[in-house]
Formats: C-alpha cells, structure tokens, sequence
C-alpha cells in the first residue's frame, strides 16, 4: 500500500514536472520569437472598464525587445480603458521604420492601417536654445509603443505588423480582444 | 498563453493604484467632442508645487492661443490640465551627453512619468513611464487630442512625437507648437534634416514650377518663395521661405504657408456649426405660424464667418443665425432648408477652399398636414389713427368674401375708430362661415409745441412740448433731443428756425408739432447819436444807462416777454436803471418824452 502510494507520488511528480517544462517550453518558444506571440484579452479586464459607458478608448502599451539582428518580441504590459470617442488625429508615419497596427473586426466594418513610430527606431528632432533644429537616429534594444483604439463591438483583434528596410513587413504579435 | 496575459494584467491591476486626478480646465470653448482638446501634463512637481504647475500650464495655454493662427480660432480649442504629484522634484539628467549643460546638477529623480535629459543627446527630454501616462490620460482624459508634457526644470530641453515634450526654459514655449505643427497639421521641417526626411508635404516638395507648385498662391507675399533645401540630396526638394518659419527656426513664426495648413487642419477638425436648433434628425413641420431655425456659430476672430439661407436651393437670406418660415414659404408639401457656412479667413488661400469645407445645417420641412379650420387672423388688433392692419383668412377652401365688399384670402384696413370686421367662406355644398373680429383704434394724441423767444444770441433757448409721453425733437443745426423741455444754451443765429416734435402717447401712437425759434444777433450801435434815446450796454448786466437829448421828463418803461410791466422810471436827460435780480432774456422798453415815443428791445444777461 505504502509502495503503491509512493509509486503514484512518483508518476503524479513526474506528470507535473513534464506539464510544468511543457509550459516552460510553450513560454520559451514565444519569448524566443520561434512563432507570432499572440494572447488574449476580455474587454472587461482592462483596467478602469466601464461596462455602462456608451463609448470606450482602448489605451495599449506594448515592450518590443530586440533579440538578435531580427527578432523582435512583443509583450502586453498595459491594457486600460477610458469613457469617450476618439477624434484620431493620429499624425502621418514617414519613417522606414514602422509599426503597423491592423484592428480586423467581425462585422463589414473597414479595416484600416494604423501608423505608429517603432519604438526601437526612432527619429528624434533635437532644439537648441539658439532656435536651430536636427534630426537624430536612435535605435534601442526595448521600447514601448503606446496606441489608443476606439473599441467596437466587432473588434475582434489587433495585430501588429513591425516595417523595417532590412525585413520588409513582418507580423509580430496579435493581441485578440474578447467581448 | 491566454491565462498568461491574464494572469499578468490581473497582477498589474492588483498593483495598481488610484490613477484618477482633478482635471483643471484652463480655457474651455465648447463641448469636448466639437473642439480641439489639449491636455497638458506636469513632470517632476511635487504634491508642493502643482500650483506651479498650474500656473505654467496655463501660460502655455495663453502662450499657444495667442500664436498666429491659433490665436483667431482660440475658440476652436479646449485647454485642461492634470496636476499629478512627483514624489521628487525637478528631472533626472544623466550628465552622459556631450553637450550636457555643465551647471546642470546630475542625478535620478524619482518622478511621476520618469522624464530624462538624454544620455547622448542632451537636450533631448522625453518621459520613461509609458504606462504611467496611458493610465493618467485613460483614466482622466481619454478623449485629448493633443498632449504637452511639461518638465519641472529650467534647463533647455524637449523633444516630439506623440505628445511634445518640453522644459520651463523660456525659450521651450515654441518646441510644444512646433510639435504640434508636426502632429496635428501634418507639417514638415524646414530644415533639411537629411534625405529620409523629403517627402511631399503642405510645406515640401518636389516641384519647383511657380506655376505650378503648391504654395504658388502665396508667392507673392514677402518671404515666400521657391526656396532650394540645400545642395546634393537636398537640392531635390523646395520649401516655401528660407530662415524665416518656425518649421525652420524656432524664434520664427509661421510662414504663410504653414499658417493656411494649420488653418485648414483646424476647419477640417472643427465644424463652425455647433448646434441646430431645431434637431435636424426629424422633420420640422410648418404650420401657419412662423417657426424659427437657428444655428449656434463657432466664431473665429475676426468673425469671417458667411452664412447663406436657401431653400430647396434657392437662396432666400445672405445673413444671420436665424430664419423664420410657415407653411406659406413652401411651395410644396416639403422642402429642404439649408444653412451654409463658410469661413473667408484671409489665412488660407486654398483655391477649393469654399467647395471643400461649406458646412451645411439642413432641415426637412413638410407642410402641416392638419385638418384645415377657417381662421381668422388680425396682424395687429389695436392700431393708431392713420395705421393699417391685415386682415388673413386660411383654411377656406371657397371664396372669401369681407364686410368691406373686398374679396380674397387678405385685406388691409385702416379704420379711424374701432370697428368690427366679418369674413365670410363661401363654399359649394357647404353652409358660409362667418369670423368677426374688432379692431381697436386709439385715439390720437394732441402734440402742442412753444417756445420762449425770441431771443437774442448767447440766451439759452427753451423748446418744450406736451400731449404725450415720449418726445422726438429735431431741429436747425441738427438738433436732437428727446427731453420734454429742452434748452439750447448760448445760442447763436444757426439755432434759428423751425423745430419740430414727434410725441409719442402709451399706446404708441404718435403726432407732431412745430414751433419756430427766433435769435437775433446782438445789438452793437443800436443808438446812433441823433436818436430820440441811447440804451447801453445792451445786452446790459448789473444796470443799465438810459440817456436822451430831449429836455423835459422822460419815461423809460420796460416789459418782459409776456407783456408784464418790470420797469417804469421818470427821468431827466440821463438814468442809470439797476436790473440786478432781473431774469436774463430779452426784454422790450419803450421810452417816451411828451409826444415822442419810440421802442426797442434790451437783453439782459
């Protein structure tokens, strides 16, 4: 009895360890960009929903990390909510580098590209006291890319799509929202 | 994976904190979703010094308003503000970049959105806490449209994308409104910054034709020209000045160009008309009686604003904010009004300008479909002597015929005394239907008008009327005056003539009465030496010298201007008369010895 108690121990603790490296793998697999990281998000687990609002402002803060020369990995680290329709007066993206925000919805609604800066390419304009202007290059290793969407009841996800001269267009996360 | 995200923002939200802050607007024009709202932040002000905060986003605000061309659609923005509290004060500033400043004390601050001076770029600050600045704006302000981040420091710094970013350096003011310029109005630099940065742009371009290049309508304007960007790569693209923009040069202004672009950006966002009344999601129906439509106007300054009224396209008013239609302005049983509004702002020179952004107001009317009843309608039921009012009948699907032996749907009556009035509707198969009404005819006011003269120059003239309550006078030398007795002091000969009064009784009704004023130049010589009698001074003030060559007993007698006898004095050769306490005005004297008589007129002053 107490053998076949200890033998169930054993597979259980073999079981689990097996679950817990499959997981560790799973978890690896994405942070190593071996495939699009995609997750999930219910609306009503963004910070500050007002179910009872008419109109909701989907504020999104994603960490994009280098690693290596291409991969770039993409992590949720805010998802909060406001009351109130957005103007989207988004200004134009001319930088070769880019991040391309595609909202797809359920319904026949059109799907249209949103321009952002990429985090780990930016272009900056430097002041100096004088009134003289510049432009400068900066590329980092990990940025943040805050975006602001205008919730519809068809939006069903959000993909981001990194733009660089070296590797064209590349989809590197989506974000799939639940109602 | 999905638990995995959930399980992390379930962690993040146990974490998180109370993110909602008092939100202080600093200029509000209008509503949040028909204006341009600016939210400004603060970076590295303790709970201490948010008043300071306070005060500095507000002159920003003052500062961004009064720049040309915001300062003439002041009222097309919102400005608030959300104080939120740094735990220190000031900005961190690594002390790595070359051209870090060297009396900049270096060190980390602990601050609400981690703003930084750059480590290899000094003068670039830019915050750290993204998620700290979506949480505020989310939670407080998720609607801005622009956001300016101020940092608690008075080094020189700042830096744009989405929200500009920018110090309390005097001199930092115009890096928020040429961030700005890049967010909101889509403007490109001036300078040449490299070729990654050509593009075509309201204010870039590849096409050096006058004839043919964009801004080609402001040529003529000083500073703006085709201007090459540099030599090289740069010598592709033009730009409309040279040094002279605030796209080029902060301590600039906006060029002319960037001016019309940022215009037309704030047209294209703000739509002048702010509300309709009535809804214009329903039909108006339009009955007999007038109804009115009306539109509340986002004014800029100066108000270049035109406004025109049509309907069913036909233009029917070139101005104002209402209009006032009934039923018998359509000419069918519906129509479409519309209200159109176009700004002729002399900032902008786009050349499809009043095709591209007319706002419209429009308003579907139908015709009352309301069973029809005779009516009888009186434009006015109490009138003055002399008026007339209009007498209209509707709902009479036969002849009218009225009590006066007129026919027709309207008749206009002028009755000297109330009398009453009868409309008849004759109508095939139907029994005639009959409307009387009473008109009310006031009586008609007595106006009576005087005057005290005449006088002589420098007298003070006295006009007065009755009969009335209101009084309208009008007379020589454009005299007005709508007092009862009024007095023109120091006259002179223009003050001669006819003045007339207009009274005016409580029931409005009016009448006129005339009065002539006579002045006479003062009397110089009036007493050559061979006269019977010689009265002087004249005008006299005090007494007055009466003298004759006659012998014998004079009699000098003088009368005021209503005949009373004030004087009567019995003399030889030469008298001196004291007229002290005698009213000044003028005053007839007649002198007498035995036969010999003669009369004249005195003024006494």
């Amino acid at each position: 009895m107490v053998n076949a108690t200890v033998f169930q121990q054993f597979v259980s603790g073999v079981i689990m360890r097996k679950i817990s490296f499959l997981l560790f793998v799973m978890i690896g697999m994405q942070l190593m960009g071996c495939k699009t990281a995609e997750s999930t998000i219910a609306i009503r687990d963004f910070k500050n929903h007002d179910p009872s609002a008419a109109d909701h402002i989907l504020f999104l803060d994603f960490e994009i990390t280098r690693r290596g020369k291409k991969t770039e990995v993409v992590e949720l680290v805010n998802a909060v909510s406001g009351r109130g329709k957005m103007k989207n007066l988004v200004a134009p993206v001319q930088s070769p580098y880019q991040i391309r925000v595609l909202p797809t919805y359920s319904s026949d609604r059109p799907e249209t590209e949103m321009a952002f800066e990429h985090p780990l390419y930016r272009s900056v304009e430097v002041a100096s006291q004088d009134g003289r202007l510049s432009k400068h290059d900066l590329s980092a290793t990990q940025g943040t890319l805050s975006i602001r969407v205008q919730e519809d009841k068809a939006l069903e996800k959000i993909e981001l799509y990194s733009i660089t001269p070296e590797k064209g267009k590349t989809k590197i996360y989506t974000l799939n929202l639940k109602q | 994976m999905t638990r995995f995200f959930t399980l992390i923002l379930f962690f993040v939200c146990f974490n998180c904190f109370s993110q909602n802050f008092k939100v202080d607007t600093i200029h509000q024009s209008g509503s949040i979703d028909k204006r341009i709202n600016v939210v400004i932040l603060g970076d590295g002000f303790t709970e201490a010094e948010l008043p300071r905060f306070k005060e500095q986003a507000r002159l920003f605000a003052d500062f961004f308003l009064a720049y040309t061309p915001y300062n003439t659609y002041r009222n097309y923005f919102n400005f608030f503000s959300i104080p939120t509290p740094s735990k220190e004060s000031g900005v961190s500033n690594p002390g790595t970049a070359p051209d870090a400043y060297a009396d900049q004390p270096v060190g980390k601050k602990d601050t609400y959105y981690g703003a930084s001076f750059g480590e290899s770029i000094h003068r670039l600050v830019t915050v750290t806490k993204y998620q700290a600045l979506s949480n505020v704006l989310a939670f407080n302000f998720p609607s801005y449209d622009l956001v300016v981040l101020l940092v608690n420091t008075p080094f020189y710094g700042g830096s744009g994308g989405s929200i500009a970013v920018h110090t309390l350096h005097s001199a930092a003011n115009t890096i928020g409104v040429h961030e700005i310029g890049h967010t909101f109005s889509y403007l490109n630099d001036e300078y040449w910054a490299g070729p990654q940065y050509g593009w075509e742009a309201a204010n870039m371009t590849a096409e050096s034709n006058p004839e043919l290049v964009k801004w080609k309508n402001w040529l003529n304007e000083t500073n703006i020209g085709v201007f090459k960007h540099g030599e090289g790569e740069a010598a592709k693209w033009f730009k409309p000045t040279e040094d002279n923009c605030l796209m080029e040069f902060l301590d600039k202004p906006f060029c002319a160009v960037c001016k019309e672009t940022t215009t037309e950006r704030i047209l294209q966002v703000v739509n002048p008309i702010d509300k309709m009344t009535p809804d214009t999601t329903e039909e108006s129906v339009l009955s007999e009686d007038a109804k009115t439509f009306k539109i509340d106007l986002v004014e800029p300054e100066p108000n270049t604003l035109q406004i025109l009224w049509s309907l069913d396209g036909k233009p029917i008013k070139s101005s104002g904010k209402e209009i006032s239609l009934s039923m018998a302005d359509l000419s069918a049983n519906a129509g479409l009004l519309t209200a159109s509004v176009f700004d002729s702002t002399h900032l902008s020179r786009h050349p499809y300008a009043r095709g591209e952004r007319t706002r419209m107001a429009q308003w579907k009317l139908v015709r009352s479909s309301a069973p029809q009843i005779f009516k009888l309608r009186v434009s006015d039921a109490s009138i003055c002597p002399g008026e007339f009012t209009m007498l209209t009948t509707s709902g009479c699907v036969g002849n009218v015929s009225w009590s006066t032996g007129e026919t027709g749907a309207s008749i206009n009556v002028s009755p000297q005394q109330t009398a009453d009035f009868t409309a008849t509707c004759k109508t095939t198969g139907q029994p005639d239907a009959s409307l009387k009404t009473r008109i009310n005819v006031f009586p008609k006011p007595e106006a009576t008008a005087s005057n005290t003269g005449p006088y002589f120059e420098k007298a003070t003239i006295e006009i007065s009327a009755s009969g009335g309550s209101s009084y309208y006078w009008t007379g020589p030398d454009n005299f007005l005056s709508q007092i009862q007795v009024s007095l023109i002091e120091n006259a002179t000969v223009k003050n001669s003539g006819v003045y007339e009064v207009r009274v005016v009784d409580l029931n409005g009704c009016a009448d006129t009465a005339r009065t002539e004023v006579k002045v006479e130049p003062i009397l110089g010589a009036e007493n050559p030496v061979n006269t019977l009698v010689r009265v002087s001074p004249n005008p006299a003030k005090g007494f007055v010298k009466v003298s004759t060559a006659q012998g014998g007993e004079s009699v000098f007698t003088m009368f005021d201007m209503n005949g009373r006898k004030v004087v009567e004095k019995r003399f030889m050769l030469q008298t001196d008369i004291n007229v002290e306490g005698k009213s000044a005005g003028l005053y007839l004297y007649k002198f007498s010895n035995g036969e010999k008589e003669i009369s004249g007129k005195l003024l006494i002053q």
